[in-house]
Order: structure tokens, then C-alpha cells, then sequence
């Protein structure tokens, strides 16, 4: 379809006729500033085309001209069909006061009436694909192909535009000759899907659980169960079997066993009883044996008695004749040393009398040089104690004048200074007197005069006072007047006692009155002279210069005291008494001393003692001279002893040797009575009983080699035989109860006929086996309908979207400079962007302007491909406001190119956007006001 | 002098290949004695050999091993039997149960191998008892080789003759030349169950109750004249089996219903005793998707007839031709592709790609098959193919949608 021209008439704006025309087969621009009534010419176009004429809507009522009567009134003429079969219409409606739908044919002879009323409505909405609703006026919802086709200007352009639309897909299916469903397929394969429910479930695709499958797989189980049961069983019967088998085998092994045991039993057992006899037989020769044996030891040990104290007896007598020879050449040996002992000990006697000559000597040298040392003593201390005494009377000399004199203390001495240096002070100050004075300013001068008005006793410390008041607060202290004197001025100040004057920043003068102090300082002389006068009575001195030649003089004395008694303490580490004791002590022993030596103190010196070193040496050698004959003594003394005490013992043994000798002498006698006294009858027997021994163990042999080895005792063989023969019945009879045991369970498996239970079970279970095998065909062929009928059914809506994807990914990738993305329509139509990786990018994320771009682009790609058919009208209502230059350029391309195949209507307020775009251009605005003049 | 060879009666054998039918095929095989007997009694032999395998099993119950006695009591002649593999003589074994200590007087359980002397028809017969469920050393060993004294040698052996060119059998081996060297008149053989005839002296008389389809020759029992020593046995096989065992390949072609027609005939030309024929039909030619639905009412049809049916559909090849689920799918895209898919699967070498590609115009690829069963796998689905009875039953399950779309 094809729009030609438009003309509207009392709507809205349009209360004059406007008409726009002719259009463009391509491009058309409608412009002009905003309000100027772009969209009201869009839905004057809709609702010609889509509403019925005489709907009372509000929405077309909203059309009237408002304060006015006018109806709305629209002619269009257009073409419609392709190709060949394209013809050219007019459409002529009128709304509300004045309905009417007319439509025109054009035929060679002009346009002649078609049909009117509601048929001509009807041909209209069959090329559109448009419906209406039961009452009021159409939504865009019934605008058919427009629905898509018509980008307005309103909040919808934002959203993803309708692909899912019935009217449209419908429309696609036939241009784009992709197949359909049938409602009898759906109908089919839902029926066949109602079939599978009942067997699987939709989601796990599992078993739904008491569906005849379920069923059977628990009977198959169960029946599974039950044969493994009877298999058990059936194993058993047949392990019962072979055992019973093996068991009848060794049983049969075992009698046949037993019974050749029996046979070897008996033989053994005769085979013992001539073993036992034997045994008998050689018990007997053995006790025989052994009473020889004895009595052939008793032989030989008479025998060897015998010998052996023959022997003993020899041997004896040799020992006897040594021992008295050793014991007479000791006897004389002793003899000869005690005399030796007597010529020693008399030599010993001497050497002690010479000794003690030699001692005495000694003693006497020592005792006068003891007294000696004594006497020298007794000289020194003596002097000593003499320098003592005369020390200590010069000491009592010192100490006696000391106390004779009158010093004064150090705290008298400072006052007598004291009272000088004030007593001259007080004698100065009586010579001050009081004044007073004049001043004369000989220029302009300011004078703080203060006045101190203290009385005379306390004048001088009134004066400090003031002298800081004054330096404190300038000229303004209490007592201070301050006077200003002009040049030739003169002011007298008074005061009593001082005066300050200050001339600020020249001088400050001070005057101070003594008059009122005099009589005061008087008194203070007179006391402090008094006091002068008594401490100087007080020490006996005329003026304090002689009071210091005292004080002097005793310092003097004082140190004379000190240096004494450090001498005395020098002299004697001990006290006086001490030493006289000492001396005393001293004196007796001397006297003592010389008394015992009878001597004179005068011999004492004159005396001579003797050299003391040579008579101690002559001491010493004595000594040891005596020392050694004790030594020689001793020694001959221990050899007499040691020789007597051997002899005693060399006659002892000799004694005990004899009576050994006594004692052999006589065993020999008792042994041989036995014999009757005869040694030889001893010999006789004792060869005989050898030879009897001989024979006995000659025999004994003999019977041993007759007897069997320990080995082979049939005694012993016998009785492990039994032992045997018992475990073989023993075995033997647990194996015949076992046997029974087994053929009674074999019997009683017999009787339950297992092989038939398992036979049956088998059977059963092969019959459900091929139940559930026909049911899980079923099962499986619902399934792979199922399948395969979804695989279709997606192929087909394949064939419907991906066109459309092709073309809306081609034209966003030249908008976006992009070749990566690629739109995609899930089964619901719904529009997606998928990124390179596949992933899906939400449209709703995107900028306006790049939203917009995208669905205006999905809206010309679907108007492409059902354009191929017949051309159709796009309306682009103030599109593309928010999309920058560069891609409005690309957008522009595109919309360029598709005019070529379709009708675009562009309605905009910048006409200057557009100015790259063919076709036709209308000034909205400048046709206004053509009608309105017209 | 006459007598009856038989054996392999496999008494209380399980049938789980017919399970429906396990009770009344086990109990045809008890019937059975009742008319060997008969024809013992018919036929006037002098006894009846029974070459092993009387019992399926050591185990089998005492109460059945008590009818067996009891049927065999009633026979007129003596019966003479030696343990198979299957109720070998060896350790558990049935004959030595308090069962068989009590036998009929007629009826000789011939467990060692000694010669028995049938003096009243100058016969010596030597039993080959199975001691052990398999031997590798032939049962027939120990028949003395001497030459023969004027008596009528006869041989009683159970085992796989292993001799070259009859099949390479080791269990229980038994070779043919002892019939020569141990001289005998005829060795009496059990343990195949089709009857197989070496020789006049040498034969297996087969099951006297067929046990399944694919046994070739069985359901008789041999009646065996020897006139006298080193005579040429004369064998006459009697029929003695109640149950048919049929085997019926039949391939359906259009029209349809008439074709299903003559298969019925067929099967009723085959069998004149319904009730005791075991049917296993193995269908070939044409499918449809409504042959498919028919064979399964046709199927439940024979089943009120014949004791047991068991039909083999794999045979079929898938056609479109008359198939009304086809015609309906050919303005229905979707449906039409699935079903050229599901012909894909039935018949995956004749598949026409060409063909197919024009079947799934729909505008889709064609469909990966592979991946198509790896979605639609289920539990218990082990390799998780796409088999052809599956896509058989598809086609069944959406012609029935069909019909119920229709209703």
C-alpha cells in the first residue's frame, strides 16, 4: 500500500480542509514547529482507516474542533495490491454529526464508488489486517499491520516492539511461506503427550510411580528376589550332594581302613607276648648281674685298703727321720744367740750413763741465758716508766694555768663587735639636724611634693614608705600634690619630717629632718656603751684589743694540752700500772731464777754457760747410738723365740706321724680276718668273682639282641593301633550322622519341590519381563513423539524469527559499528541481543537513544520482509530525537534504502535532521496558514 | 523280539519361553508316559528302554517323581532306565531318594554298569548310567568287547555322539564305533531331542514331547524289532507327543484383509488341534501404520484359539502407500515430519534422502537422529538406540491418537 495524498477537515487544528499530496512512493518529511498538528494528521490517518464511522467514542469526539460544531472529516487515496493487481483508492470518511465511509476505485473513467458503509470498512481492515472492538473506538492493538509499522510518538516507542503480535506472525508465515500448525496437529500430539503423562513424569523423566511400569519393575524385582532365594536353596541341594558324595566315598575308605587296622592289631598283639617273656628273662640276668657286681667291689676295695696303707706306712717313716734332724740343729742355734742378748745389753747400760751426764749440761746453759734476757727486760721498761712520769707534770702544769684564765665565748667576742660598729653609727647619726627648702621653677615645670607626716620615733621607716609609694604611682600617692608653676611661679612646699620632690623626668629630691630622732638614738648609745663596758669588766680588758690578745693566749694553752697528751698516749701502748706490774713480775722471777743457779744478779753477767749447740749435738748422738743397740737386741731376741717355737711344732708332728703309722699298722690287720689272715684267699676270691661278672654279661647280650628296638615295640605299636582304630570309628560315626543329617534336608528340599518353585518363578518372571519390555516400547515410542514433535515445532518458528534476526542484526551492526551482535527471538518472539560470547544483553539497559534506534530498526526490518509482497507504509512520528549525529546519519542510510521497497512518512520539527533524506518535504506550518487564508 | 526306545522325557522342565502356557506344556509331558505306554501296549514290545533324562532335574519333587512311577507301573512290559545329565546318578541324585526305593515291579532304575540279562527274549542289555552331570570319558567305555555268545546285545547311553561330522560335542562323549567293536545289535541313545538315526544300530529317538519350536524332529518314540543276534534292527518311529509346536513365516500383501484372511487359513491347514499348537509367526512384506494396529487385534484373535502365539514383527518394512496416519499428515507439516523421521528409523538402510528432505520442508535441517534418542532416553534404557519396534509402536500410538481425534 501506498499512500497518495491526505486531506482532513474540521479536526482538531484543522478546522479549515488541509491537504497533503502528492506523496512521494519513498520518502515523505512532514515538518513543522510543535503544536502544529503532526500527530493529529497521523490519527486522523488511523482512525479513517481503522475506526468505524459512527463511533461516538471519546476519542473521537476529543477530534472536534473545540467551541465548535464541525464532525471530523478525512479523504485519503492510496494504492493497494502489488504489481499488476495494484489498484488506486479513495477513502472518504466522515465522523460523529455526520457519519459516512465511502470508498472509490480509480478507473480509466476517474474514481467510481466501490462499496460504502460497513462493507467498505470491511475491504479496508482486510488490507490492513485490522479488526475493531465490539464498542468504542480501535487501541492500536486492532491496527493490524500498523500496529508494528507505525512508530508514534508516544511512551510505546520505548518498548520492545510486538514481534509476538498473531496478526502480524500470520502475515510473515505467508509472505515468508513458513508453515503452520494445525490445531489438529496440536490436538494430535497433545493427546499423545496426555498419553505419555500417565507413564513419565515431566520433569525427571522418570517412571510416574503406579504406572504399569513401576508396577512391573516391582513385581520383577520381587520375582528376581524369589528365584535368587531358590537358587540358594537349589546350591545348597547340590553342595548337600557332593557332600554326601565325598561322605559315602571316605565312609566306604574308612571301614576297608579299619578292618586292615584289625588284621595288623591282632598280629602285633602275639608279637608282644614273646617280647614279654623276654623281658622277663633278662631282668632276672641283670639283678644277677648286679649282686656280682657288688661283691666284686667289695673285693677290690679290701684290696686297695690294703695297699694303700702299705704305702702310706713307707712314706711315713721317711718324713719321721727328717724331721728329727731339723729339730736338733735348731736347738743349738738358740743356744747361741742368748748369748749374744747377754754382752749386748751390758754395752747398753754404759751408753745410757753417759747420756744423761750429757743432758744435764744442757739444761743449766739454757736456764742462765733465760735469766739473762730477764734482766735486759726489766732495764727497759724501767726508763720508760721514768719519761712517763715527767710528761704528765708538764701536763698538769698546761691544765692548771687554763683553768686560771677568764676567755671570752666566740657568741661574746661577735657582740663586742657588734656593739663597736653600732655605737659608731649612733654617734654619727647624732650629728644630722632638720631643714626645710625652697624651689623656684625657672621654666615650666610639673612638682610632686610628698610629705611624710610620721612622727619622730618612727621617721625612718615612714621614709622607705614613702620613697616606694612614690616610685609606684608617680606623683598622684596620698600625701602628693602635684603643682604646676608658670615661669616666674614659686611655691613653697612644707613637711614636718622628710620630703620628696620630683620633677617628672628630670629629678627626684629627697629631704629628710634628724631633730625628731635625736633623743631616740641617744637612748640606743648609751645602752649599747653600757654593754661595752660590762663585757670588757667581765674579762679583765681595757679595750677589745686586749680582749683579743686573751682569747689568743688560750688557744695557745690549748694546743700546748693536745700535743702533751698525745705524747703520753705515744709512750705507753698500755696503761702506767701495767708496766710496774710487769717490772715486778718480772724482778721476782729473776730472783727465783738466781736463787736456783745459785748466782748473784753480779754473776749473772760475769758466768759461763757453755756453748749450747755443741753440747745438743753431743745429746743427739748418744741417742741414736743407743738406738741402735735396742735395735740389735730386739732381733736376736725374735730369733731365740722363732727357734723355739719350730721345735715345739717339729716335735708335735713327730708324735702325730707315729701314731698314723700305729693306726695303718692296724687297718691292715682287720682287713685281712675277713680272710681268715691270709692275703692270698683275698686274691683267690677276687679272680673267681671277675670271671663270673664276664659270663653274665655275655648272656644278658644275648637277650637284648633277641628283643626288638624300643622302636618297634609292639607293645607301644599296639596301643597307637587302637588309638587309630578308635578315631577311624569315632570319624566313622560324626560322618554317618552328618550323612543322615544330609539326606534328611536333601528329602525334606525334595518334598517342597524347589525346582518346580524355580521353573515357575523363571516362567513368571520372564512373562514380566515382557510385559514391562511392551511397556517401555510404549513408554519410549510416546517419548520419542514427543520429541521429535518439539524438534519440528522449534525448526518452524526457526523459520519465522531468524529471518527477522538476520536483518535486525545486519542493521544493528552498521548503526552500531559493531558485527559481533546478533538479535535473537526466543520461542515468544520477545527481541534479545546476544553478545560475542553468546550471552544475552538486555535491551532495557541501553541509553533512550539506543533503544530507540534498535526497535525502530526490528519495526524496518519485519517491514522489509513484508514489503517483499506488497509495499507497505512506515511511520517514523518524530523518531530517532535522542540518537547523535553519526548513527542519525546511519540510520538515515538505512531508511534511504528501504524506501525503495516501502512508503516512509517522517514526521518531524527539525526538518534540518533530514536533509540528507530524498522525496517529498511538506511545510506543515506554511500549509496551515494557506487553508486558513483560503 | 521288540521293544520301545525312548527318552529325554525332561520331566518338570521349565517353560519360560512360554510362560503363559509353562503349566500345560509340563503338564503334556506327564500325558505323554501315559501314551508311551499305550504304545508299548499297541506296538507288543517286549520292554522299553528309557535312554536318560526322565527328570529335568535332581531336584524335582517327590510327588511328581511319585506320578512318574505310578504311570510307568501301569505300563504292560518292563521298563528299563538309566540316569541323564540332568538326573544323574551321582551324589543328590533322584534315584537315590526314598522315592525310588519303593518301584514298581515292572520298572528297573539301572544305576551301575553291569550287564543285564533279559533271558526271556535271549538279550543282554548294558546300561551306560550318567554319574556326574558331565564326564569327559565316554559312558560306553566299559561294554565288554567279547564276541558275541548268541544273545541279542543291546546298548543304553546317554551323551553327545562325538564322532567327526556330527557336531562338536564334548559333554558326555560317546563315539559310534563302540556299536561295532563291543558288537552290540543297537545302542539305545538319549540326550538330543530331535531323533536322529546313524544307523540301523546307532539312534537317538528324541524327545517324546516336543519342548520347543526349533527342534526338528521330535515328539515320537522308536519301536525297534531285532529278530535275532546280528541281526539289521528294523526302527519304526510312533508319534507319541500331544503338543504342535508350529513355526509359520507368512508375508502380507495388499489388500490387507484378504491377506490376513489367507493367513488364517493357513495357520488352520497347519494345525487341526488348535488348542494344543504352539504358534510363533514371523510376518514379512509391507507395514503400515494401520497393519501394525491390525496385527495386534489379529494376534489377540489367534491367542482365543491356539494354545500359544508369539509374532515377529521385525520383518516388516514400512510403506506409506494406503497408510491413513500418511494421508492425514500431508497437509500437516509438523505431523508429516515426524513421521518421515520415524520412517528414517524403521527402515534406516532403503531410506530415500531425497525423499526425506522433501518430507521435512517444513524449513528445518534434517533431524539428527542421534541426538534425538539421546533426549528421549528413559530409565531402563541401556544403550539408548532408537530400536524399530519402538518406532513401531510410535506409529501404532499416534494412529490410535488419530482414531480417538476422530471419535
Amino acid at each position: 500500500m501506498r499512500l497518495l495524498s491526505l486531506e482532513v477537515k474540521g479536526a482538531a487544528c484543522f478546522r479549515n480542509p488541509i491537504r497533503l499530496g502528492e506523496f512521494d512512493p519513498g520518502i515523505n518529511i512532514i515538518y513543522g514547529p510543535n503544536e502544529c498538528g503532526k500527530s493529529t494528521l497521523i490519527t486522523c490517518l488511523a482512525r479513517a482507516f481503522f475506526d468505524k464511522s459512527n463511533t461516538k467514542a471519546q476519542e473521537v469526539e476529543s477530534l472536534r474542533p473545540w467551541g465548535t460544531a464541525l464532525s471530523p472529516e478525512v479523504s485519503v487515496e492510496f494504492r493497494a495490491g502489488s504489481g499488476t493487481e495494484g489498484k488506486q483508492y479513495r477513502l472518504n470518511k466522515g465522523f460523529l454529526d455526520r457519519p459516512y465511509t465511502q470508498l472509490f476505485e480509480r478507473t480509466s473513467a476517474g474514481y467510481e464508488l466501490l462499496a460504502d458503509g460497513d462493507k467498505a470498512e470491511e475491504i479496508v481492515r482486510g488490507m490492513w489486517r485490522s479488526s475493531v472492538p465490539a464498542r468504542g473506538a480501535t487501541k492500536i492493538d486492532h491496527w493490524g499491520l500498523a500496529r508494528l509499522l507505525w512508530f508514534r510518538q508516544d511512551r510505546e516507542r520505548f518498548d520492545r516492539p510486538p514481534l509476538n503480535d498473531e496478526t502480524l506472525l500470520n502475515e510473515l508465515r505467508q509472505t515468508l511461506q513458513v508453515m503452520t500448525i494445525t490445531k489438529e496437529e496440536e490436538a494430535l500430539f497433545d493427546l499423545l503427550e496426555a498419553e505419555l503423562a500417565k507413564i513419565v513424569t515431566g520433569k525427571r523423566r522418570d517412571f510416574v510411580r503406579n504406572s504399569p511400569i513401576e508396577q512391573l519393575r516391582r513385581q520383577l524385582d520381587e520375582l528376581t528376589a524369589t528365584i535368587a532365594s531358590v537358587d540358594q536353596r537349589l546350591e545348597l541341594a547340590e553342595e548337600l550332594s557332593e557332600r554326601a558324595g565325598y561322605l559315602e566315598a571316605t565312609i566306604s575308605k574308612s571301614i576297608s581302613d579299619r578292618d586292615a587296622k584289625k588284621a595288623e592289631l591282632r598280629e602285633l598283639q602275639d608279637k608282644a607276648a614273646h617280647v614279654k617273656q623276654l623281658r622277663n628273662d633278662l631282668k632276672l640276668a641283670q639283678s644277677q648281674l648286679q649282686a656280682l657286681k657288688t661283691r666284686h667291689t667289695a673285693l677290690r676295695a679290701d684290696k686297695d685298703t690294703i695297699k694303700s696303707a702299705r704305702e702310706s706306712i713307707d712314706k711315713l717313716d721317711k718324713e719321721l727321720e727328717s724331721m728329727k734332724a731339723d729339730c736338733e740343729r735348731l736347738e743349738s742355734e738358740v743356744a747361741g744367740a742368748e748369748k749374744r742378748i747377754a754382752d749386748k745389753e751390758r754395752d747398753q747400760r754404759d751408753l745410757w750413763e753417759r747420756l744423761r751426764e750429757a743432758k744435764s749440761r744442757l739444761e743449766r746453759c739454757r736456764r742462765v741465758k733465760q735469766l739473762r734476757t730477764w734482766a735486759q727486760d726489766i732495764e727497759q721498761k724501767r726508763s720508760l716508766l721514768d719519761k712517763l712520769k715527767g710528761k704528765t707534770k708538764e701536763l698538769g702544769e698546761v691544765k692548771a694555768d687554763l683553768s686560771k684564765l677568764s676567755v671570752p665565748s666566740k657568741a661574746e667576742l661577735e657582740r663586742v663587735e657588734e656593739l663597736k660598729s653600732q655605737i659608731a653609727e649612733l654617734e654619727a647619726r647624732l650629728k644630722a639636724v632638720g631643714l626645710s627648702f625652697e624651689v623656684v621653677a625657672h621654666a615650666d615645670v610639673v612638682v610632686d611634693f610628698g610629705a611624710g607626716e610620721a612622727d619622730a620615733e618612727s621617721g625612718e621607716a615612714d621614709t622607705e614608705s614613702l620613697e616606694a609609694g612614690a616610685e609606684s604611682e608617680g606623683a598622684s600617692g596620698a600625701g602628693t600634690t602635684r603643682s604646676c608653676l608658670k615661669a616666674g611661679e614659686s611655691e613653697t612646699f612644707h613637711a614636718s619630717q622628710e620630703a620628696t620632690l620630683r620633677v617628672p623626668d628630670l629629678l627626684t629630691v629627697k629631704v629628710k629632718s634628724g631633730s625628731g630622732e635625736v633623743a631616740s638614738v641617744r637612748k640606743e648609745l648609751r645602752n649599747a656603751r653600757t654593754e661595752m663596758s660590762d663585757l670588757l669588766r667581765r674579762f679583765s680588758a681595757e679595750s677589745t684589743a686586749e680582749l683579743h690578745q686573751i682569747v689568743a693566749r688560750a688557744s695557745g694553752l690549748r694546743d700546748l694540752q693536745a700535743r702533751l697528751q698525745k705524747e703520753i698516749a705515744e709512750l705507753t701502748q698500755t696503761d702506767r700500772a701495767d708496766l710496774e706490774e710487769d717490772i715486778a713480775k718480772l724482778e721476782g722471777q729473776l730472783k727465783s731464777g738466781l736463787a736456783s743457779e745459785n748466782l748473784s744478779t753480779y754473776d749473772l753477767a760475769s758466768v759461763d754457760p757453755g756453748n749450747e749447740d755443741q753440747l745438743a749435738e753431743q745429746v743427739a748422738k748418744l741417742e741414736a747410738d743407743d738406738r741402735s743397740v735396742q735395735k740389735e737386741l730386739d732381733e736376736l731376741r725374735k730369733t731365740v723365740a722363732e727357734g723355739r717355737e719350730r721345735c715345739a711344732r717339729l716335735r708335735t708332728q713327730i708324735q702325730g706321724h707315729e701314731e698314723l703309722r700305729e693306726y695303718r699298722q692296724t687297718s691292715i690287720g682287720d682287713t685281712l680276718k675277713n680272710y681268715g689272715g691270709d692275703e692270698s684267699a683275698l686274691e683267690r676270691q677276687f679272680s673267681e668273682v671277675c670271671i663270673e661278672v664276664d659270663r653274665k654279661e655275655a648272656a644278658i647280650k644275648e637277650l637284648m639282641d633277641q628283643l626288638p628296638p624300643e622302636s618297634e615295640d609292639p607293645e607301644k605299636r599296639v596301643e597307637a593301633l587302637q588309638i587309630e582304630l578308635d578315631n577311624i570309628e569315632n570319624d566313622l560315626e560324626s560322618k554317618r550322622r552328618e550323612m543322615n543329617q544330609i539326606e534328611g534336608r536333601l528329602e525334606e528340599m525334595a518334598q517342597s519341590d524347589v525346582y518346580l518353585q524355580k521353573a515357575k518363578a523363571e516362567e513368571r518372571l520372564d512373562l514380566t519381563k515382557r510385559q514391562l519390555h511392551r511397556e517401555l516400547v510404549r513408554a519410549r515410542a510416546l517419548r520419542l513423539i514427543q520429541v521429535l514433535f518439539e524438534r519440528h515445532k522449534q525448526a518452524m518458528s526457526t523459520g519465522l524469527s531468524k529471518p527477522i534476526e538476520d536483518k535486525v542484526s545486519k542493521y544493528w551492526g552498521s548503526v552500531r559499528d559493531r558485527s559481533d551482535v546478533r538479535a535473537s527471538l526466543g520461542t515468544d518472539m520477545e527481541l534479545a541481543l546476544l553478545n560475542g560470547s553468546g550471552a544475552s544483553v538486555e535491551p532495557d539497559l541501553f541509553s533512550a537513544g539506543a533503544r530507540e534506534q534498535l526497535y525502530v530498526i526490528a519495526r524496518l526490518a519485519v517491514a522489509e520482509l513484508l514489503s517483499s509482497r506488497e509495499p507497505l507504509i512506515v511511520v517514523l512520528d518524530d523518531a530517532l530525537v535522542f540518537t547523535d549525529s553519526h548513527r542519525h546519519d546511519r540510520m538515515l542510510e538505512i531508511v534511504k534504502q528501504l524506501s525503495e521497497k516501502m512508503q516512509i512518512l517522517i514526521l518531524t520539527s527539525h526538518e534540518d535532521r533530514f536533509r540528507a533524506l530524498p522525496g517529498r518535504r511538506f511545510d506543515l506550518a506554511e500549509l496551515r496558514s494557506r487553508s486558513l487564508s483560503a | 523280539m521288540r521293544f520301545l526306545h525312548t527318552a529325554d522325557w525332561q520331566i518338570g522342565m521349565k517353560a519360560d519361553h512360554v510362560a503363559e502356557v509353562a503349566e500345560r506344556v509340563r503338564e503334556a509331558r506327564l500325558e505323554a508316559i501315559d501314551a508311551i505306554g499305550r504304545a508299548a501296549s499297541e506296538h507288543k514290545v517286549d520292554f522299553v528302554l528309557v535312554a536318560g533324562d526322565v527328570f529335568e532335574h535332581n531336584q524335582v519333587g517327590r510327588q511328581c517323581a511319585r506320578d512318574v512311577l505310578r504311570r510307568l507301573g501301569t505300563f504292560p512290559v518292563d521298563v528299563y532306565m538309566i540316569p541323564g545329565n540332568h538326573d544323574h546318578a551321582g551324589a543328590g541324585s533322584i534315584y537315590s531318594t526314598g522315592v525310588f526305593q519303593q518301584v514298581p515291579p515292572n520298572v528297573h532304575v539301572l544305576l551301575e554298569p553291569q550287564p543285564i540279562a533279559i533271558n526271556r527274549v535271549n538279550t543282554v542289555l548294558f546300561p551306560c548310567p550318567v554319574k556326574q552331570k558331565r564326564t569327559m570319558s565316554d559312558p560306553t567305555e566299559w561294554i565288554p568287547a567279547e564276541p558275541s555268545d548268541n544273545t541279542i546285545r543291546i546298548g543304553l547311553a546317554h551323551g553327545s555322539v562325538s564322532d567327526r561330522g556330527f557336531g562338536d560335542f564334548t559333554d558326555n562323549p560317546i563315539s559310534l564305533a563302540a556299536v561295532g567293536a563291543k558288537h552290540l545289535d543297537y545302542l539305545a541313545l538319549g540326550h538330543w531331542h530331535s531323533a536322529v538315526q546313524f544307523s540301523p544300530r546307532a539312534c537317538y529317538s528324541g524327545t517324546p514331547e516336543t519342548t520347543k519350536h526349533s527342534e526338528r524332529d521330535s515328539g515320537n518314540v522308536l519301536v525297534v524289532s531285532i529278530d535275532r543276534p546280528g541281526a539289521e534292527p528294523q526302527i519304526t518311529p510312533v508319534r507319541v507327543g500331544r503338543l504342535k509346536w508350529l513355526e509359520v513365516d507368512y508375508e502380507l500383501s495388499e489388500p490387507l484383509l484378504d491377506s490376513l484372511d489367507g493367513l488364517r487359513s493357513k495357520l488352520g491347514e497347519l494345525s487341526e488341534d488348535p488348542s494344543n499348537t504352539l504358534v510363533r509367526l514371523k510376518l514379512t512384506g509391507v507395514s503400515t501404520s494401520e497393519i501394525l494396529l491390525t496385527i495386534d487385534d489379529l494376534v489377540d484373535d489367534l491367542k482365543s484359539t491356539y494354545l500359544h502365539v508369539d509374532v515377529d514383527l521385525a520383518g516388516l518394512v514400512p510403506g506409506t502407500a494406503v497408510d491413513k496416519l500418511y494421508e492425514w499428515a500431508q497437509t500437516r507439516p509438523l505431523a508429516r515430519a515426524v513421521l518421515a523421521d520415524l520412517r528414517r528409523i524403521l527402515c534406516p538402510q532403503g531410506y530415500d534422502e531425497t525423499a526425506a528432505t522433501e518430507e521435512t520442508d517444513a524449513g528445518s535441517p534434517m533431524t539428527d537422529l542421534a541426538s534425538v534418542a539421546a533426549e528421549a532416553k528413559l530409565p531402563e534404557d541401556e544403550d539408548g538406540r532408537i530400536t524399530q519396534e519402538e518406532a513401531q509402536a510410535a506409529l501404532i500410538e499416534m494412529l490410535k491418537a488419530l482414531e480417538g481425534l476422530e471419535r
